[in-house]
């Protein structure tokens, strides 16, 4: 009788069950981690689709009329300017402070603040247009941060007749006031010249805006938008272009890059002008690249610091809309009624609003990616300075004011067209070289080309890359004759060297060891190849008149790039032609070898049997094999980044780069700010090449299956 | 007609052109490896030092690298000439067209120095001047004293550097210092405290690094002695610190046993030395290291991770819609681009897991994030989640070559199902186990597109691994030897003199993913065997 | 008096809807060898199996009645499976050596019960493999792989092996069907020799074999056990005319 280890046994029961939850665990948390990989670049994209929203945070009260307001950087002060002449920085407790415009006399008529609200246009009492510089910086003294506030006057006009101020822009050095006038608008500036310059409309302006650098400024009469030129030697005001409004102009804007006029109407309906080249070369025309409809006549239009969104202002609402994505983000919650001014902070981050009856409301406001919609990332757009609407990827620009351009149908495109050339390449060779190893080669040769293609699968694709841009694509470039003419020559060599080969007699043929065989057609192969090469030359110079390059600039009409889709697909072919060769290699062997063995018993020979019995076969398999080729080259980075110009050109030309959805991925999300548009638009790109691939795999496997079902009775 | 059609049927042009395509297949992976090895192999063998006469007057002396057809002349060729001396001339190479020459020479006298900076140098010796004196080349003591210089300088660079090392480690704890005072201050928190201690640290090391400093600048007064006269090709005298030197080729007085013991110590240098030049010089040490070290993480996450996955699904579980979901979630991982897991190794590991980290317990520093920056545990985990697929296919295929009668006959002696896997099944399944891992550190080692995202940097400061403690520090960026092939041959500003340094690397990488496949091959056709006999 | 060694009481079993055993009930004496005989396919392997539990690692198995190993029902709560494994032992049709060295093969019950002297190892090394009639073919090489060694000879191991963990019974399942007549008459030997220290249960086609070695013999046919009893009576007396059929070779 053996002793019973009691004690040991327990332990080990006890081990085993662990085990078990642990590996069981295991399983399950691969199954979790590609789950979670999926939800969590879904996640991570999802924002995209929000247009936003405003929460209110409540309102202050004030002892005074404001007249016009602007935000400090960190939302913490409002600056409110009042009928009294006083600046009050009213704080979100609602504590302020107040501090006098020294000279500026009260009661003031009138006030505005251009778009960066660091400039203060008013008339005073006495009928004296002055513009004053309001900066509120953040100090960092002592503890935490404060505000300072610095405050003087640079502009001060003596009093004139005119109508009402219509708008102020530039900077404390160089300021200009735009006043409205029977015959049009008057322009008063700082420093340069003390005579205004007069804006002639022949009719009364109704709105006006200038640009920062005071060089253009936009007028609206009754019927009319007018762009007027300021500048030259003569400081004379011209006018450029001008186009008729079908309803009674009531406000105007400019959008951040000043580039698009918002022309707001009684009517309620914006629209966005811009001045393009017109017909006649030199003249510029007035041409109105959108319009945002709407309800309520727009009494303010005010454009974000930060993108092409702006805030316009109606009666009782304020709606936020997308110059470049055309979408209404969404209307400002809980707004006040006798609003005098509003605006949005500097950040774009919130809102404000300061009423008749002395209240100060704020807003917090949530937008994170307002330029980007389906449409812009799918659909052409018309981005500003474009006269027609475009599919670009453009994502860095030189300027602050450089508006992104992100369509992916670019990157799509390159994906597909790279993909689709490395295929053309690849799947015949692949296909024909699996058929040939099933089917014709012997079984040593077998055993040799299985680890070389398996060996070719793992060459790492950043040497692949680097080879076909810096060795094979200069060598193409300037053997490009030879290289497309080896398409055509090698294949009719081998089939010519098949015929030659044919017609030795049988018992020579018969002596040939298989191996053999394939040294002759090595041999017609290098002899095709060879020949080309040395014709190339006498070809180019008789065909493309000595340079094939200059013959497709000048007759087709196509440039051609080193590093260009012929180069990608080559590359890409190295890349695919083991997967595809291996799968087919399979699907082939799988076919029952007794099908085959009847077909030749039937006398059908090798070919025959192949053709009638081995391919209709392996067909299903032959498919998954090049889709998941296709698969593969959809995904691949570093090949296309290294091998394409990485340019993410709309072309199809086989002479072209391109850019696909991995290499811009690999290059541009690593600088991409955390949680910013580009970041996830690019995670988006990420999760669609996901996708892509994902399906491609699966209708792999679905039609492998459903052709294996129909020849599955054929093989029984 | 009917012959063609029979000539068709009989199938021998379908045949060779099935067996072109064939051969062509073969042609372009032993084409690419023959390419690779006969350009990369040839960098590093000495040249001689060719002196061309032009017919202008003018000389240009230097290596030739390469020759074409010349653009502008049809039938005649050009040089391109490596004429080094680039803190002279400006750019290394230039090209010498054929019918400029007038005269070629490979003068005895000519050198190559080879040096920390600024490239090669061409020209002839002309004198040593040391602290003892100057010694002129045609001095036959000269080859002494050189050699003795050499030694010298060499030893007091040595002596420099451990020192620099020095001074920067007690630098180290002013830097990070520095890094939570403007971390406080950012956040508004008050650093009066951390000020004053900054301000301590900052004393300490002053007064730390002052004998420190005094010895540097002796050091370099003694190397700053040792200089070599050289005279250049256009007749100009220069005078090269004999520390700047690495090595003195004297390239057209050389035996076959020189050139070949300068090629090794070129190859030698090149693995474990450090880059200079912005990557374009040196060696790849770092990035052989960065790629075998985050390579060695990844295998300790992914092994077991893969080997339970498939102890799962060919031990413990049967046929069931769960391990068939799983099956799928595995295929769909093994074809889902490499990038993809790149885009979300940087969104989960790095933003979400290592911005975590940060803020838990690195919150001092912040905004400059520790962890919430790429690293390499962060491209260790992106690679193990890509390569997990591997690892559990080719472990499958061992666990099946496991005959059913061996677990039974373990069963039946007693073992509980854990100790019949631990015991007869691993074991069992450990070449392919290893199969696995192999597969999976060379899919690893040759994947550059996650790293880029995940923690890669052409120029790592430090290694991950040093004697600092903890002494693995796996928020460190490293470097990678694909990712050093994309960054030099396609970032670098001077393409032509890296090109030796990136097909060296190409190289080093490629032999290294071949020896690996190779090997995974023949153990897994071992392993195939084993499964076929057992199975009779 | 003291319970036979194996006894099943209305043993009914099999997999899924297809019921293998039929109302089983039989008893096996202790330190005696036994030979189960009955067409292929009649259960005689699953029969074998209910007495380790084997058979609960196969797919869709179910029991009704008891099993009974020395008076102790099998599936008592209190002993743990592995606990019987311990005192029932088994050897396959097919010799299954582990990718072990041949002293770590015949160790592998004795490292799982936890015997850990070096010498009470080595005792059970050599005790073993010289009751599996082996020891004096592998003295020299007992750490050469296993899968070194002939069929028979693995065949005997996997005998030293259950005889090292020193069970009370060793189940037998045709341990000679992979093996040569010389191999064979070997093993029957060696089978002869283990009855003085375990009871054996032998499956086996052979019927010489089963006349040769087995002191009692059970005949089981579709399920069911049609006569028992001691072997040269059931061979040259059978009460059954099933019997008599099949011993005499006329079926099966
Ligand atoms: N795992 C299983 N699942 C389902 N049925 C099984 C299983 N194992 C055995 N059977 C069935 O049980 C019956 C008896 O099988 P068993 O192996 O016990 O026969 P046997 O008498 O040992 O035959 P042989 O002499 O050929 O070994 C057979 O009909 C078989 O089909
Ligand atoms: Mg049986």
């Amino acid at each position: 009788m053996s002793p019973l280890p009691t004690r040991r046994l327990a332990r080990a029961r006890r081990l085993d069950r662990l085990a078990a939850l642990c590996i069981t665990g295991g399983g399950a948390l691969i199954l979790l981690s590609v789950g979670f990989l999926l939800v969590f670049l879904l996640v991570e994209c999802l924002p995209l689709l929000s247009t936003g929203k405003g929460t209110p945070e409540g309102s202050v009260g004030v002892a005074f009329v404001p007249l016009v307001a602007s935000e400090d950087e960190y939302r913490e002060t409002v600056a409110v300017l009042g009928r009294d002449g006083i600046l009050h920085l009213v704080r979100r407790d609602g504590s302020s402070e107040a501090r006098t415009l020294e000279g500026v006399a009260p009661p003031l008529e009138e006030a505005t603040v251009d778009s960066s609200g660091r400039l203060v246009a008013l008339r005073d009492g006495r009928g004296s247009v002055q513009v004053w510089s309001v900066r509120l910086r953040p100090s960092w003294k002592g503890q935490g941060r404060g505000l300072e506030l610095s405050l003087k006057p640079v502009l001060v006009a003596p009093p004139l007749k005119a109508g009402p101020i219509l708008a102020v822009a530039g900077s404390d050095g160089s300021a200009g006031v735009l006043v409205a006038t029977p015959t049009g608008a008057l322009l008063l500036r700082t420093g340069s010249g003390p005579s205004p310059v007069a804006l002639d409309a022949l009719s009364p302006a109704v709105a006006g805006t200038l640009t920062s650098s005071l060089a253009e400024a936009w007028l609206a009469s009754e019927g009319e938008l007018l762009l007027f030129e300021v500048g030259g030697e003569a400081e004379v005001a011209s006018l450029v272009a001008r186009a008729p409004l079908a309803h009674r102009p009531t406000a105007l804007g400019l959008v951040l890059g000043e580039v698009t006029c918002l022309v707001g109407d009684g009517a309620g309906v914006v629209t966005a002008w811009q001045a393009v080249e017109g017909p006649m070369a030199g003249l510029r025309i007035l041409d109105r690249s959108a319009t945002f409809p709407g309800q309520g006549a727009i009494r303010r239009l005010l454009p974000s610091q930060r993108d092409k969104t702006f805030l316009a202002l109606r009666a009782d609402r304020a709606e936020l809309f997308h110059l470049t994505t055309r979408r209404r983000l969404f209307e400002l919650p809980a707004f006040p009624s006798r609003v005098v001014w509003a605006s949005l902070s500097p950040r774009r981050d919130g809102a404000f609003a300061v009423t008749a009856t002395g209240q100060v409301h704020r807003w917090s406001l949530a937008i994170a990616h307002p330029e980007v919609s389906f449409s812009t990332l799918f659909l052409p757009v018309r981005y500003e300075g474009f006269t027609t609407p475009e599919l670009v990827w453009q994502s860095t620009g030189g300027s602050s004011s450089f508006e992104t351009k992100l369509s992916l149908v670019p990157l799509i495109v390159g994906t597909f067209k790279g993909a689709l050339y490395a295929l053309l390449f690849s799947a015949p060779i692949a296909l024909a070289a699996a058929l040939y190893v099933s089917q014709f080669a012997p079984r040593r040769l077998r055993l040799v080309t299985k680890p070389m293609v398996e060996l070719m699968a793992a060459l790492p694709s950043v040497v692949v890359g680097f080879l076909a841009a810096l060795l094979f694509a200069p060598l193409i470039q300037r053997h490009i004759v030879a290289v497309l003419a080896s398409l055509v020559t090698v294949p009719v060599a081998v089939v010519a060297g098949a015929a030659l080969f044919s017609a030795l007699p049988r018992t020579l043929r018969r002596r040939l060891p298989p191996a053999g065989e394939l040294l002759l057609v090595g041999a017609a192969v290098a002899a095709a190849v060879t020949l080309t090469f040395a014709l190339e030359r006498a070809v180019t110079r008789l065909c493309f008149s000595g340079d094939f390059q200059a013959w497709l600039a000048n007759s087709v009409g196509v440039t051609y790039d080193q590093r260009n889709a012929v180069v990608v697909g080559f590359a890409l072919g190295v890349a695919v032609i083991p997967v595809i060769f291996t799968l087919a290699e399979d699907a082939f062997s799988n076919v029952p070898a007794s099908l085959i063995s009847a077909s030749l018993a039937l006398g059908a020979t090798r070919w025959q049997a192949a053709r009638t019995v081995a391919i209709p076969a392996a067909s299903p398999g032959l498919f998954a094999a090049v889709m998941i080729g296709l698969g593969r080259a959809v995904g691949e980075t570093m090949i296309v980044l290294m091998a394409t110009g990485n340019t993410p050109l709309l072309s199809l030309s086989p002479f072209n780069g391109m850019r696909t959805m991995s290499a811009c991925i690999a290059v541009e999300l690593p600088e991409a700010p955390y949680g910013g548009t580009l970041y996830r638009v690019l995670i988006l790109t990420a999760l669609l090449l996901f996708a892509v691939t994902f399906a491609i795999n699966t209708v792999a496997v679905m039609v492998s299956n459903r052709l294996r079902r129909r020849f599955g009775r054929l093989a029984a | 007609m009917t012959g063609l059609r029979h000539w068709l049927k009989e199938g021998a042009a379908q045949r060779w052109l099935a067996g072109a395509a064939l051969l062509a297949a073969l042609a372009l992976v032993v084409g690419l490896v023959v390419v690779v090895v006969t350009v990369s192999a040839g960098f590093f063998w000495p040249r001689p030092v060719l002196e061309l006469q032009l017919r202008d007057g003018s000389v240009v002396l230097g290596e030739e690298w390469g020759r074409e057809d010349d653009p502008t002349e049809a039938g005649s060729q050009r040089v391109r000439m490596k004429v080094g001396n680039r803190d002279v001339f400006g750019l290394d190479f230039r090209w010498v067209r054929g019918a400029e020459v007038a005269a070629r020479r490979t003068p005895a006298a000519a050198w190559l120095l080879e040096r920390r900076e600024y490239g090669n140098f061409y020209g002839f010796p002309q004198a040593l001047r040391s602290p003892t004196g100057s010694v002129a080349v045609t001095d036959p003591s000269f080859q002494v004293h050189l050699d003795h210089a050499l030694a010298e300088t060499r030893r007091l660079v040595q002596e420099e550097e451990a020192l620099l090392r020095r001074a920067s480690r007690l630098h180290e704890p002013v830097a990070r210092l520095r890094l939570r005072v403007a971390a406080a201050e950012r956040a508004g928190r008050d650093a009066a405290a951390l000020q004053a201690e900054l301000e301590a640290a900052t004393r300490r090391e002053q007064t730390a690094a002052a004998p420190l400093l005094a010895e540097l600048a002796e050091l370099r007064g003694r190397a700053a002695a040792f200089s070599l006269l050289m005279r250049t090709a256009d007749g100009s005298e220069r005078e090269l610190a004999v520390s700047s030197l690495l090595r003195v080729v004297p390239a057209n007085r050389m035996t076959t046993g020189a050139k070949l013991a300068l090629y090794l110590s070129r190859w030698v240098e090149f693995v474990s030395g450090e880059p200079r030049e912005s990557n374009t010089e040196g060696g790849i040490f770092p990035a052989i290291f960065g790629t075998a070290l985050m390579v060695l993480l990844m295998t300790l996450v992914v092994v077991p991770f893969g080997v339970v996955t498939a102890l799962y699904l060919n031990e413990y579980a049967g046929e069931n819609a769960f391990t068939n979901a799983v099956r799928l979630a595995l295929a769909n991982l093994a074809g889902v681009p490499s990038i993809v897991f790149g885009a979300f190794g940087l969104a989960f590991f790095v933003y979400t897991v290592g911005g975590g980290v940060d803020r838990l317990f690195f919150s001092d520093t912040l905004p400059t994030p520790t962890f919430g920056t790429g690293g390499i545990l962060w491209a260790a985990l992106t690679l193990a989640l890509l390569t997990v697929p591997v690892v559990v296919v080719a472990t499958e295929e061992g666990l099946q070559s496991v005959p059913q009668a061996v677990r039974d006959g373990a069963r039946a002696l007693g073992a509980t199902r854990w100790q019949t896997v631990r015991r007869v099944v691993l074991p069992y399944a450990t070449p392919g186990i290893l199969t696995g891992t192999i597969l999976a550190v060379a899919r690893a080692a040759g994947e550059v597109a996650p790293l880029m995202l995940t923690g890669v940097v052409k120029l790592a400061p430090a290694l991950a691994v040093d004697t600092t403690p903890p002494f693995l520090h796996l928020e460190r960026k490293f470097m990678h030897l694909g990712f050093h092939i994309y960054d030099v041959g396609f970032q670098s500003p001077n393409i032509e003199a890296a090109k030796p340094s990136v097909y060296a690397t190409v190289l080093v990488l490629l032999g290294l993913v071949v020896v690996l496949n190779l090997a995974a091959i023949t153990l897994r056709n071992r392993l195939r065997r084993r499964l076929r006999s057992s199975a009779v | 008096m003291t319970p036979p060694a194996l006894a099943t009481v209305a043993l009914t079993c099999g997999f899924g809807n297809h019921t293998v055993l039929h109302d089983v009930s039989l008893a096996v004496a202790a330190h005696r060898i036994t030979a189960l005989i009955g067409p292929s396919g009649c259960g005689k392997s699953t029969l074998l199996r209910c007495f380790n539990r084997m058979n609960d690692h196969l797919h869709g198995f179910f029991h009704r009645g008891q099993v009974l190993v020395e008076g102790r029902n099998v599936y008592d709560p209190t002993w743990p499976v592995e606990a019987l494994r311990f005192t029932v032992g088994m050897v396959f049709q097919k010799p299954n050596p582990f990718p072990l060295s041949i002293r770590e093969n015949v160790l592998f019950g004795p490292r799982l019960a936890g015997v850990t002297q070096a010498d009470a190892l080595e005792e059970r090394v050599v005790r073993s493999l010289q009751q599996a009639h082996l020891w004096d073919e592998v003295k020299d090489r007992l750490h050469a792989s296993a899968f070194d060694l002939s069929g028979g000879q693995q065949q005997r191991l996997c005998i030293a092996r259950a005889m090292a963990s020193e069970p009370d019974i060793l189940l037998l399942d045709e341990p000679a069907s992979a093996l040569d007549p010389i191999a064979t008459a070997k093993l029957e030997e060696t089978i002869v020799a283990l009855s003085e220290a375990v009871t054996v249960l032998l499956v086996t086609h052979n019927l010489q074999q089963a006349a040769r070695v087995a002191h009692r013999t059970v005949f089981l046919y579709l399920g069911r056990v049609v006569e028992e009893g001691e072997t040269v009576r059931l061979f040259e007396a059978p009460q059954e005319k099933l019997t008599e059929e099949y011993v005499t070779g006329r079926f099966g």
